[in-house]
């Protein structure tokens, strides 16, 4: 018996001559896994091939024990969440989970029985005979939790479910995904620090198609110690500042300016302070190569 | 249940509607919804006029050809269907030349005197005219060109050519060939028109009294009408269904499903060829329903008559099916490999071209590349029944076509799904551009 754990061994993955994934070595097991990056660092790219839908050039992926070339085998044990859900507009939520529990290879009775418990997972009974047309944002990422989750898979790959969703249906969607997680593998790919915060254990940080970093948010926070510091500016300042650290915040009170920035070295008239997981998360990309300005730029 | 969610899907479609309304429209306007406009059937009286069929005659055909082909000669004027549209030709003077050793060889005339005569003529500013009453078109792709009196008097045309007495009709077949070829095919001259043009001969008393026994016994009355409407129900099914394939292989790029699918195990075989029975069930339900409401308004005007009430699931199936199959595969192949709508066009100007080339065997022949066979006429059961075989190869190789792309647009699917073809290659860019012009 295969343990729940997917292993990624230098893993290369490229469009036509351009390289978007750079031998990536990854082990995730059970529970919520966290993938952190930037806009086009390769965060969908993985798990569109760890969801069989693209192929890779070179390395080893296997799923519990399956490799990844076993396509309609991984598909069994992968439920997918893109991220750019959609279902055909005009069929109710529960035509549409039907639809996709037939494309699963699950029988009439057993389908029945899994739509009915995901809709009530997700809250969704009430809408089952609604248009998806006519569902909002969360509803939709809701549904899209139960077609992923329908024919029970051990791994859930979700890529950014919560971009568009207001504060309320994000915190809710966050504690699904946490619900679901206790019994199987969850990737949520996102580019939303607060969503990985929340949510898990285990990271990895991707840049440029290049893995950053992995293991704990802990450790990552334990790596940001002592580089951290908040500092009361003049606006005029500001300009400066902006060019010598990594802003990761900033607010005005009065005429004054609080700033929070990263340094490696101490700051004279600024303050350290504890690291959070989003300046872990910009030191972190800070050192594999991005420069200040440009990850300064993502928040 | 996957064939039934797929079916729903294609039956709430738009562009499935607009075949259905496309489909009540033609069959209607031309009258073959409701047949009981059309003549009735009855055993010929004698004395009545029968109407014409083109014969291969030969002595009726070759002395009327040459005299047409001298006369286009003489003008250098050429009438030609080569996709099935009218076309003047006029011939280069080296080809005029080769023209001219043609019908020097099948009238003893030197070529050197044609060319002289026609070289004079233009000068003359003559010019090979037929009035109406000369050229009778037969509504069926045909032209009967009248050549006795008027025609072949000196006085009046300036042009008047005869055959040499030793030619055969193989021989005269041969230059005709090489005619057609030098005018660039299509010409009067061609296989396809030359018996329709000149050798239309009068239907005779006992011919018709045959062509009737025949409707009556092998056709069973029925089976005459049946034709009659496939033809009109193929030119709209040899070319909507791509409507309603293209639409629906591109609802799921449209509403970003592809990647749910994908990634279902449902196998790709599974999904395209279920989506491919359901189009073809929805086409063939609507029209097996046209035909059999079409097929009972003659039910009661051959009271007592032997007729077979199964015509039209026996046409619909042999003689509709094969061509909706290739309309659909075309537009599910093509979608695809693509993922745009190039099918639409691909099909449309098959269609297009299939539908002018048909009109030369509107009334039957049945060539074997045709896509939609024609049969525009009640009459015809004895050319029907002598290229039954033909017709039947036609069918059959259309539907095994169809298959094979299916085969095709199946393997396409699964690379897709695969990542390996994934509109990052040449195609799609060079089917993209041709979207966006």
């Amino acid at each position: 018996m295969y343990e729940n754990k997917i292993e990624i061994k230098d893993l290369n993955k490229f469009y036509g001559k351009k390289q978007a994934l750079f031998n990536i070595n990854l082990t995730i097991g059970q529970g919520m896994f966290g993938l952190l990056g930037r806009n086009g660092a390769g965060k969908t790219t993985l798990m569109k091939t760890l969801a069989t839908l693209l192929q890779k050039k070179d390395g080893e992926i296997t799923v519990c024990g399956i490799p990844i070339e076993n396509a309609k085998q991984i598909r069994g044990m992968i439920g997918y969440l893109p991220q750019e859900f959609s279902i055909y507009p005009s069929m109710s939520v529960l035509e549409s989970l039907d639809y996709l529990g037939i494309l699963s290879g699950m029988g009439s009775r057993e389908r029945r029985s899994r739509i009915q418990l995901m809709l009530e997972r997700v809250n969704l009974t009430e809408q089952r005979h609604k248009r998806v047309k006519a569902l909002s944002g969360g509803m939709k990422r809701r549904l899209g939790v139960a077609q992923a989750l329908l024919h029970d898979p051990k791994v859930l790959i979700v890529d950014e479910p919560t971009a568009g969703l207001d504060p309320e249906e994000r915190i809710r969607f966050r504690n699904l995904l946490c619900e679901v997680a206790e019994e199987r593998i969850v990737i949520l790919s996102t580019h939303i620090v607060g969503d990985i915060e929340a949510t898990c254990e285990d990271i990895a940080i991707l840049g440029d198609g290049k893995l950053l970093y992995k293991g704990t948010v802990n450790r990552l926070l334990e790596a940001a110690a002592g580089k951290v510091f908040t500092k009361v500016a003049d606006k005029r300042e500001l300009p400066r500042l902006k060019k010598e650290f990594s802003i990761t915040s900033m607010h005005t009170q009065g005429g004054s300016m609080y700033i929070r920035f990263l340094s490696d070295t101490p700051v004279s008239d600024a303050e350290s302070c504890e690291p959070n997981i989003e300046d872990a998360y910009m030191l972190c990309l800070y050192k594999g190569g991005a420069s200040f300005e440009n990850i300064g730029g993502e928040f | 249940m996957l064939f039934l969610r797929e079916l729903k899907k294609v039956v709430f479609s738009i562009s499935f509607f607009v075949l259905i309304a496309g489909t009540i429209a033609m069959v209607a306007s031309q009258g073959v919804l409701d047949m009981s406009g059309q003549e009735k059937l009855e055993m010929p009286q004698p004395g009545q006029d029968y109407g014409t069929q083109a014969k291969e005659i030969p002595e009726v055909i070759m002395p009327a050809a040459i005299q047409v082909l001298y006369g286009e000669f003489c003008t250098n004027s050429y009438t030609a269907y080569p996709i099935g549209f009218y076309k003047n030709v006029r011939l280069s003077y080296d080809k005029r030349q080769q023209m001219a050793e043609i019908i020097s060889a099948l009238t003893g005339t030197p070529a050197d005197e044609l060319m002289q005569a026609a070289g004079e003529s233009t000068q003359d500013g003559n010019s090979y005219t037929f009035d109406d009453s000369e050229i009778d078109v037969q509504g069926n792709g045909g032209y009967t060109i009248t050549t006795q009196d008027s025609m072949s008097s000196d006085d009046e045309t300036g042009f008047s050519i005869a055959l040499t007495d030793d030619i055969s009709y193989e021989e005269f077949l041969s230059y005709m060939k090489k005619a057609d070829k030098l005018i660039g095919g299509g010409s009067f001259y061609s296989d396809t028109y030359l018996a329709n043009s000149f050798g239309q001969t009068a239907i005779t008393y006992e011919e018709a009294v045959d062509s009737y026994n025949l409707i009556k016994d092998s056709d069973h009355f029925t089976g005459a009408y049946a034709r009659l409407f496939c033809d009109y129900m193929l030119i709209v099914l040899s070319v909507l269904p791509v409507f309603i394939a293209v639409a629906l292989c591109l609802k799921d790029k449209q509403t970003s499903m592809n990647g749910l699918i994908y990634s279902r195990t449902a196998s790709s075989a599974r999904i395209i060829l279920t989506r491919y029975l359901a189009i073809i069930t929805a086409v063939m339900v609507p029209a097996v329903i046209l035909f059999y409401i079409s097929s009972a308004s003659i039910w009661g005007m051959y009271n007592g008559m032997k007729l077979d009430y199964l015509i039209p699931l026996k046409y619909c199936f042999g003689w509709i099916l094969p061509s909706v199959m290739v309309s659909t595969a075309v537009g599910m192949l093509l979608t695809e490999l693509t993922n745009t709508p190039a099918a639409i066009a691909v099909q449309g100007l098959w269609w297009f071209i299939d539908i002018n080339l048909g009109v030369s065997s509107i009334q039957g022949g049945y060539p074997l590349l045709r896509l939609a066979p024609r049969h525009n006429s009640l009459q015809g059961t004895r050319i029907f029944l002598d290229n039954f075989n033909r017709l039947a190869a036609n069918r059959l190789m259309f539907a095994g076509f169809a298959i094979l792309l299916m085969l095709a647009a199946v393997v396409i699917y699964e690379q897709k799904r695969r990542g390996r073809l994934n509109g990052y290659g040449k195609i799609k860019k060079l089917f993209s551009g041709m979207a966006n012009r």
